[in-house]
């Protein structure tokens, strides 16, 4: 089948090429940093007085194809001083650009979205949020500790799972359904220490890009959106060493070149020590006790010539947490990247990619003469194909295939002698996810951009292993063994692409995109909240792929010459084959895990805006959403629809920044939610002695409003050439507002003919303050 | 045991943040009232076959049994012979005719009104008796607490399920503890009736006089205590729905046959 498909992209291939034979003449070549030489990432190349431009791709690499003539090209990035080159254009020319960093000077911009020409309005793309690290630095948040996943949730469209969970939800879908990459890799769970930190070390991370609608089409295997999340190369022109130390954990962070201009690597590496205070305790169990996480980052590339270069990086976490010798869990994410850049010609670029992707966890419980560990897996290894082929000045292709075969190891109970449980393994489950597709960005005029494509993909569930036909009460009506490779069933899914953006003039446009992505993956979760044994399984004969088709459309206008920025969206997305448990389900010890599913619809929409102030003293923006997102699967709430427990009416945020002036930079931001829809009981009665609620509604009520006030400041201490200094001082929750994290019904302890609804939040006033050097 | 296993978890989590407690005002819409129907046998000689019948109660209302009278209140033994409960009080049905024997199926029949309730079970073959409780001690979070462990011998064959209660000083431990033999099948259980939200009067002191009788029940009524506990208790960490009854006609509750056997120990 891939082969197949090969074939045909490179017929389609030869055609452009053949049918732009005329007298235009291509620049390319990489956009770098002066300083660091790391590559830069979405670039603008832009003609001066003339329509058109295009952007660096996610290696820097950029092909630019004009009729002959002479040129003045603007190059800008944010963060970076933008240029302007002269090219005399009579033969192809390659030409590597180097920029050099903004000077931070008072008054200049501190944070801002987009690049300075307000890249939103340009192009055909909707519903995507772009961030460089730059821009949160100043960002308050818990803890001191920068956070990408935190501070992706102060944009429109983008909520916060709430306190203590580092899930996020996108347009109405779950966190599952958000495609989280790290250098192409899957990382399945993407939380620290239970959802307070994230897994990304920020000081590893050059750029952060979230498709909310409108995914291209090299993207692929889930239904809300696709956190694309790309790793520094590493300085190649200097050695650097940089760091942190704030309350609860430390980091480092070296790269250097390997040979100057050539190669470079960059080694992170971070580690909490609240654990620490409990070894000090005089307690054997709390002292025994272990609550840490640690991270590492690591990358290297090589230049092999002028057209190829070689990027390996990976990453490795793992969590621990336990208490005395009785109760331990550990989890952890393991990704690997090796991919290879190659120029094949000034047109045509392509990389190859070999990823893989681990995460697992186990937990080890001891208690008298029962002892046993509790084991739970999911692993690819994923060979993808991408082309990048600049065919003339109007179309722009990109096609490609990836691989990716699944391991799924749902849970393996491993007991002692003694122990009253037994070994025990649910069956391992294999699968093979093949995808290809070919999207093309086409300039169909000055104003008038199309991108238009389709990604095919085929999902293989494979053997061996025993597969059920269940009936409609999800009891087993029939076994069926299949044989290792052996192929269960196929699912074949055509997922069309197509976006379209309109420049009305220089400052505002209107875009549209339809998209649908289909899911073969699917996290199931029983519990409010998430925890690091929610499981991961895939499509099988009996869980069908989940599919979303979303249409949005948007309005995109700078004001005030460019100061701000407006931007409003709105979107419907349908939702198929959603999954969600039985009533009294076990998905932990029953080996037909279908058995405890029940499956079902939803659908969301909503209107997104932002208003951002790019430039001046005082930047930071305003964003709200209103939304609606719902769900309705046989079996629950009387087959009627109802809201998703992420459905929010309203979700507000607010975000400033202020440089108030050479030393002190101030921060605050404030957010606002409409309560999580949740199901509160409606009655009560007493079976074997105690209370018991009665319910009649799913997800029927709402948790109180959610509100918190952060603050935060940095003080630049003294800089001197190549070394410098900040001291970041943030207070999270700043007037204290008890949210609620769970509300639970109980007896009252003193009457218990009495019940009483219990509300319990987390932190209060959480300060902090870190110290980051660089040198 | 696996259920419980999050429930400590949820807990290590919340023990190591800053969190607090209140008691707050919800507004909760009162449902239309269900009849809730609680209905065994045992195989206990001179332990009559009851079924207590209520309703549901507003959530400000107490949480004292109100006794559904009137009730026409049937056992079937094995599709023969028929008996009827009367009401010993308001609302508690009783039969001393018939003493449950294992592998035996009863039906129960309910009318009240016109509306009427059904449901089966047999009690399970296999008797499986409690052959020790003994005390450890679970060190969590810097204390100690006094935990009973059962002890049991699982017969080999999968299916076999049980219920425990717990009393300190002759009074009921409210916390529900099942198992089954999912992944303990033909082993000797020693798993502790483990007690994460204990209150203090359920805390075990040396000295306490504790009892644990145990239950052998039908596949069917460890479904109905374990969803409960997932889902039902008004704590609990998975998504609240109504436990999975073995009644049929819409009444809550569950009708279980079941063999007993106890043991009663001085905490040391």
């Amino acid at each position: 089948m891939a082969l197949k498909q090969l074939s045909f992209f490179f017929t389609f291939l030869l055609l452009i090429s053949a049918a732009s034979a005329q007298q235009r003449f291509t620049i390319s070549g990489t956009v770098k940093s002066k300083k660091t030489g790391e590559t830069i990432i979405n670039a603008s190349i832009r003609l001066i007085n003339k329509p058109g431009g295009i952007s660096s791709n996610e290696y820097g690499f950029y092909s630019f194809t004009l009729p002959a003539g002479n040129y003045e090209l603007e190059v800008s990035a944010v963060g970076k001083k933008a240029d302007t080159l002269s090219v005399v254009l009579d033969k192809d020319i390659k030409l590597n650009i180097l920029l050099e960093e903004e000077p931070k000077e008072l008054g200049e911009v501190v944070i801002r979205g987009t690049s300075p020409r307000g890249r939103t309005i340009s192009g055909a793309q909707t519903g995507v949020e772009r961030l460089t690290i730059k821009e949160i630095k100043n960002i308050p948040v818990i803890f001191g500790e920068k956070d990408v996943l935190k501070t992706i949730q102060l944009l429109p469209g983008i909520k916060s799972a709430g306190d203590g969970n580092a899930g996020f939800f996108v347009r109405g879908g779950t966190s599952d359904q958000n495609q989280i990459l790290l250098d192409e890799a899957n990382v399945y769970n993407a939380s620290h220490l239970l959802g307070f930190f994230s897994t990304f070390n920020s000081d590893a991370i050059k750029d952060v890009t979230v498709y909310k609608g409108g995914m291209p089409a090299q993207y692929g295997g889930r239904l809300s959106s696709v956190l694309d999340i790309k790793m520094n190369d590493g300085n190649n022109q200097d050695y650097n060493v940089s760091g942190g130390i704030g309350l609860i954990s430390a980091k480092l962070n070296v790269e250097g070149p390997v040979q100057k201009d050539k190669s470079s690597f960059l080694v992170t590496g971070r580690r909490t020590y609240a654990d620490l205070f409990l070894k000090a305790s005089p307690d054997s169990t709390l002292s025994k006790s272990k609550l840490y996480f640690y991270d590492f980052n690591a990358k290297m590339n090589y230049e092999l010539g002028a057209k190829d270069k070689i990027f390996v990086s990976g990453y490795f976490g793992k969590d621990k947490l336990g208490f005395g010798d009785q109760f331990g869990i550990d989890w952890g994410n393991t990704t690997g990247t090796v991919r290879w850049n190659h120029i094949f010609n000034k047109k045509l670029f392509s990389n190859t990619s070999l990823i893989y992707s681990n995460y697992d966890y186990s937990i080890n419980i001891k208690n008298g003469s029962n002892d046993f560990k509790i084991f739970s897996q999911i692993r690819d290894w994923n060979l993808k194909q991408d082309y990048q082929l600049n065919a003339n000045a109007k179309n722009n292709i990109r096609f490609g295939w990836s691989s990716i075969y699944h391991t799924v190891r749902p849970g393996e109970v491993t007991a002692s002698e003694t122990s009253s449980l037994g070994n025990f393994v649910q069956q391992k489950r294999y699968s093979l996810e093949n995808g290809a597709y070919i999207t093309n960005t086409w300039k169909a005029s000055d104003k008038l951009n199309i991108t238009y494509g389709t990604r095919l993909t085929a999902f293989s569930v494979l053997g061996d292993g025993d597969y059920y036909n269940l009936n409609g009460n999800g009891q087993v009506i029939d076994t069926m063994s299949y044989k290792k490779g052996e192929v269960v069933k196929t699912y074949w899914n055509l997922e069309p692409r197509l976006a379209m953006g309109y420049q009305f003039n220089n400052s505002s446009s209107v875009k549209a995109s339809y998209v649908r992505n289909v899911q073969n993956m699917h996290l199931i979760s029983n519990s409010t909240s998430s925890t690091p044994t929610d499981k991961w399984i895939s499509s099988s004969n009996i869980i069908k792929p989940e599919i979303s088709d979303q249409v949005s459309l948007g309005y995109y206008k700078n004001l005030a010459g460019n100061k701000y920025e407006l931007t409003a969206e709105v979107y419907y997305k349908n939702m198929q084959n959603q999954i969600d448990y039985r009533d009294g389900a076990n998905v932990f010890t029953n080996d037909v895990i279908e058995s405890q599913l029940l499956f079902g619809k939803g659908r969301a929409y909503g209107l997104e805006t932002m208003l951002r102030k790019k430039t001046g003293k005082l930047t930071g923006w305003i964003s709200y959403t209103l939304s609606k997102t719902e769900r309705k699967i046989d079996g629950i709430n009387n087959n009627q629809w109802y809201n998703a427990r992420q459905d929010r009416t309203h979700d507000i945020a607010v975000v400033g920044m202020y440089q108030l002036n050479k030393k002190w930079v101030l921060s605050a931001n404030w957010i606002y939610y409409t309560g999580d829809a949740i199901t509160f009981p409606n009655s009560k009665y007493t079976v074997g002695g105690q209370t018991v609620y009665y319910y009649t509604n799913r997800n029927g009520y709402r948790m109180p409003s959610y509100h918190r006030l952060d603050l935060g400041a940095t003080m630049q201490l003294k800089q001197k050439k190549k070394r410098s200094s900040e001291l970041a001082f943030s207070l999270y929750n700043a007037y204290g507002r008890e949210n609620a994290y769970t509300i639970t019904f109980r007896d009252n302890k003193n009457d218990p003919t009495k019940t009483e609804a219990v509300q319990t939040s987390l932190f209060r006033w959480i300060p902090s303050v870190s110290y980051n050097f660089k040198f | 045991m696996y259920n419980k296993l999050f429930s400590v978890f949820g807990l290590a989590s919340v023990l190591f943040l800053i969190s607090c407690e209140k008691v707050i005002d919800v507004q909760l819409n009162e449902a239309d009232k269900k009849y809730v129907i609680e209905g065994t046998v045992s195989n206990i000689a001179g332990s009559p076959a009851e079924v207590r019948i209520s309703q549901t109660k507003a959530f400000n209302e107490n949480s004292n049994f109100t006794g559904i009278t009137g009730a026409v209140v049937t056992i079937q033994l094995n599709n023969s012979t028929t008996y009827t409960l009367s009401e010993t009080a308001a609302g508690i049905y009783k039969s001393s005719a018939f003493t449950g024997i294992p592998g035996n199926t009863y039906s129960l029949k309910v009318k009240i009104g016109t509306a009427e309730f059904t449901s089966v079970c047999t009690m399970p073959l296999q008797l499986v008796l409690l052959d020790t409780v003994t005390v450890d001690n679970f060190a969590f979070g810097g204390s100690s607490s006094k935990i009973l462990v059962p002890s049991y011998q699982d017969p080999a064959g999968k299916g076999n399920s049980y219920r425990f209660i717990q009393y300190n000083n002759a009074i009921q431990v409210k916390q529900v503890f099942v198992y089954n033999d999912d992944l303990s099948d033909g082993l000797r259980s020693t798993r502790p009736l483990a007690n994460p939200g204990a209150t203090s009067n359920e805390e075990l002191k040396a000295g306490d006089i504790a009892r644990v009788d145990m239950f052998c029940i039908a596949p069917e009524v460890y479904k109905y205590w374990y969803s409960l506990d997932q889902a039902a208790t008004g704590s609990s960490s998975a998504t609240p729905a109504n436990p999975v009854t073995n009644i049929v006609g819409g009444a809550l509750g569950y009708f279980s046959a079941h063999s007993v056997s106890s043991k009663t120990i001085r905490v040391p």
